[in-house]
């Protein structure tokens, strides 16, 4: 319909055009507005229709946002967690070495979650804790307490591009994924298992992220993230993160079990296992102090 | 970011003035009957935590290439073997202990230091060797009060320092909320920092510091103290009472990195300005805020000086070197300005009465500088972190800290790999004269329970203007420590 309308408009405007500056060509004079008017009509229409091209592209920008807010308000409400972490890192060589963490998350009204993580293994780590203070517009504020030397320390944020805990995950991969953190992009429907994905382009807002660009499969029944593919500064595909074993808590908050990040690069994988989840504890703002960080065991 | 190694502050203080032997270590002061009798405790209580957490786990392959070295120092320490997992095992407690609940974790470091030069002075060793264990025992009750116990064992092969045991930490602890303030209260023996800067602490007063164990000075003594923290939207505020003082530890006769002349650790040697001696008491108090990119502190201190004033005094066995401790007021301000990939950070004092003559008797001193980090230098996942500080004290050549006009450049650089491996090299250069001290460091993970750190001191060029480096030029040295956590 729409490539109808361009081709009479522009054949129009093509006609009218040819009309007015053939002033070679004998005109009558009645014909002159005539023409005038339709040169300006078929000139709005083409310009109609270039804005109705850029209304395709912000429909896509505009449908990549839906589906990043369903995904975040799907998980609204959950109030806080808790869970035990461990995580299995594997080289190119499949030597395998161990971490284990406990996890805390408070949902925040109107700003980031505040995430807690201790480490309890390796041993010369154990008791180390790092503290999140998630933002929506502004970077993230971040401390890292040192058992060792009693010390909270302020850390940079340019620092969440790093790897955490040498493992294949950055610290942004772990933070929760605000819906401002990104520009959206639809880009497709595409089967993934039994479900059908919508996959989204994910460009980051702030700088100091790792990634040039992330590409994220959510299913269309539950919002749940399936796959998101990592791209580096230079565009190339750096890493790759599947999801599985979702288990639904509260009657309403999907969490999955195992999380793997490949590294397409390196040959390195991590994984990442959530057990013990719980949700709705005692958990409250006043567990997530700058104090309350050199208390935490 | 290396979360492998906190210990590797690229901290490079010869606190010179300050290193020195005891002549007779067996007698202690009234103050170290306090610690020695909540040692003898600690050891009770060590004793019944471990048999409380019986959790002797198989963990095969793990440790092999050190399993009997590591299987050595916990049988010599108290035949008892602890499995390399704890977390699961120290929360299962919870279950059976009622309302309280036990944690107990710690470590046993394995210290060889070598000095590579012979000694200047006479008694002086060439090798030094050490032992030690710090079990940490967290009790926790079910309304979120604590107490915890943080003993300390060192068994060390110079003489005179054979066994030494402390309490670094022992406190109780229990916080709690009024509306949006938080408050928190601490009583008994703890270790409090103070402070931003990586190659000079000079904000840090509360703890005193133990030569012994780490000639660099970031070893400190647990101090008796009440301490009550109120934070909230406006900041937050530290209040300490410190009732006892305790003297400042020195390595014993053999010991190197000291000046010539011995300093006394005898009792009644050791000189108190203060009528109480070392039961005045001292108080502290600290605010910080963060404000944007900006975190502050602003601390005081009126007391009795941690940094002990050495004077002079002929004995029949020849001169030596006492303690003065003298009644001291401070102030002190760090600053940390948090940007992207750079830390700008500051701290300043001002001291007043460390000793009753001039330049001592007030002065002040700065240490100014920052870190830049390269994360994922050369596309890999390595960080390189380069630092910067400047410390300046207005003494001068009569100021009693090597590091009175000095900077320090250091480059840090984390492997982000596995075993969390990192190499830091940093240089001190005296501004007043020729003096160069070099420092290496190295730190890599071996197993979840064994971290190796390896260190190399050198001095490039000692000047006799530099008296605290000079009087230790022979002293440069290697070491290396295992340490085996569980």
């Amino acid at each position: 319909m729409k490539l109808l309308w361009t081709m009479i408009a522009y054949g129009l405007r093509m006609l009218c055009q040819l009309t007015l500056e053939s002033r070679a060509l004998t005109m009558p004079r009645v014909f002159r507005p005539a023409a005038t008017f339709l040169a300006i009509m078929s000139t709005i229409l083409t310009i109609g229709y270039v804005n109705s091209g850029d209304a395709t592209a912000q429909s896509a920008a505009e449908k990549g946002l839906e589906i990043a807010k369903n995904a975040r308000s799907a998980d609204r409400g959950f109030g806080n967690y808790t869970a035990e972490l461990s995580m299995v890192l594997r080289n190119r060589q499949g030597q395998e070495s161990r971490r284990s963490l406990r996890i805390k998350v408070l949902e925040v009204r109107g700003d980031g979650n505040k995430i807690v993580f201790v480490f309890d293994n390796p041993k010369d780590v154990k008791g180390t804790a790092f503290l999140i203070h998630g933002h929506l517009q502004k970077a993230d504020d971040q401390w890292l307490y040192l058992p060792a030397l009693k010390r909270v320390k302020r850390i940079s944020s340019s620092k969440r591009s790093g790897s955490f805990m040498a493992s294949e995950f950055a610290y942004e991969d772990l933070t929760s994924p605000e819906v401002e953190k990104f520009t959206y992009t639809y880009l497709r429907d595409e089967a993934c298992g039994n479900l059908t994905c919508t996959v989204i382009e994910m460009i980051p807002t702030q700088k100091g992220s790792g990634y040039s660009r992330q590409v994220a499969w959510h299913d269309k029944n539950e919002f749940r993230v399936w796959k998101v593919e990592y791209y580096d500064r230079k565009n190339t595909h750096l890493k790759t993160l599947t999801y599985r074993g979702y288990k639904k808590f509260l009657d309403k908050y999907w969490r999955a079990a195992e999380l793997k990040m490949v590294n397409h690069v390196t040959g390195k994988s991590t994984d990442l296992n959530w057990q013990n989840y719980k949700f709705r504890t005692q958990l409250s703002e006043r567990d997530f102090t700058q104090t309350g960080l050199r208390r935490i065991r | 970011m290396n979360l492998g190694s906190p210990r590797v502050e690229t901290k490079l203080a010869l606190s010179l003035n300050t290193t020195g032997i005891s002549l007779m270590p067996s007698q202690q002061m009234p103050g170290e009957w306090l610690a020695h009798c909540l040692s003898f405790v600690s050891v009770i209580v060590v004793t019944v935590a471990i048999m409380f957490t019986v959790h002797v786990e198989a963990t095969a392959a793990e440790e092999f290439a050190v399993e009997d070295l590591v299987a050595d120092v916990s049988e010599e320490a108290f035949e008892e073997d602890f499995g390399a997992d704890g977390f699961e095992e120290d929360f299962a407690v919870e279950e059976d202990g009622g309302d309280w609940a036990l944690d107990f974790s710690g470590n046993v470091t394995l210290a060889s230091r070598l000095f590579l030069k012979k000694p200047l002075y006479p008694g002086q060793e060439r090798h030094q060797f050490g032992l030690s264990f710090e079990p940490n025992i967290y009790f926790e009750h079910i309304d979120g009060a604590s107490f915890t116990l943080v003993p300390y064992f060192r068994f060390s092969s110079i003489d005179g320092e054979l066994v030494d045991a402390d309490v670094r930490e022992a406190y109780f602890l229990k916080y709690g909320f009024v509306d949006e303030l938080e408050w928190e209260l601490r009583v008994g023996l703890d270790r409090v920092f103070w402070g931003t800067a990586e190659s000079n602490h000079l904000v840090n007063i509360v703890n005193q510091t133990d030569l012994v164990s780490d000639p660099s000075g970031d070893e400190k003594l647990g101090q008796p103290m009440v301490q009550g923290t109120l934070a909230g939207e406006w900041g937050t505020l530290n209040l300490l009472v410190l009732p006892f003082h305790r003297p400042r530890k020195f390595p014993s006769v053999g010991g190197r990195l000291r000046p010539g002349l011995p300093i006394s650790s005898v009792g009644n040697r050791i000189n108190y300005e203060h009528k109480s001696g070392n039961r005045h008491v001292d108080f502290a108090a600290r605010y910080s805020h963060t404000v944007g990119l900006l975190d502050f502190g602003i601390s005081g201190f009126k007391g009795t000086s941690r940094e002990p004033f050495l004077s002079p005094l002929v004995t029949p066995d020849g001169p030596i070197l006492v303690q003065n401790y003298n009644q001291i007021a401070q102030i002190g301000l760090d600053l940390q300005l948090t940007l992207d990939d750079f830390i700008g950070k500051a701290e300043v004092i001002n001291r007043n009465g460390f000793a009753p003559i001039a330049p001592h008797k007030n002065y002040s001193a700065f240490v100014v500088g920052g870190e830049y980090s390269i994360n994922g230098i050369f596309d890999s996942d390595a960080d390189l972190t380069l630092l910067g500080e400047w410390s300046r004290d207005d003494r001068g050549k009569h100021a009693t800290t090597p590091l009175q006009n000095d900077l320090f450049l250091a480059a840090r650089y984390t492997f982000n790999d596995t075993e969390d491996t990192s190499i830091t090299a940093a240089v001190i250069g005296d501004l007043d004269s020729n003096s160069k001290t070099m420092n290496l460091k190295l730190s890599r993970r071996l197993s979840d329970s064994l971290l190796l750190e390896a260190e190399a001191q050198g001095f490039l060029q000692t000047d006799i203007r530099d008296p605290q480096l000079w009087q230790v030029r022979n002293d440069q040295f290697v070491e290396v420590n295992l340490t085996y956590g569980f």
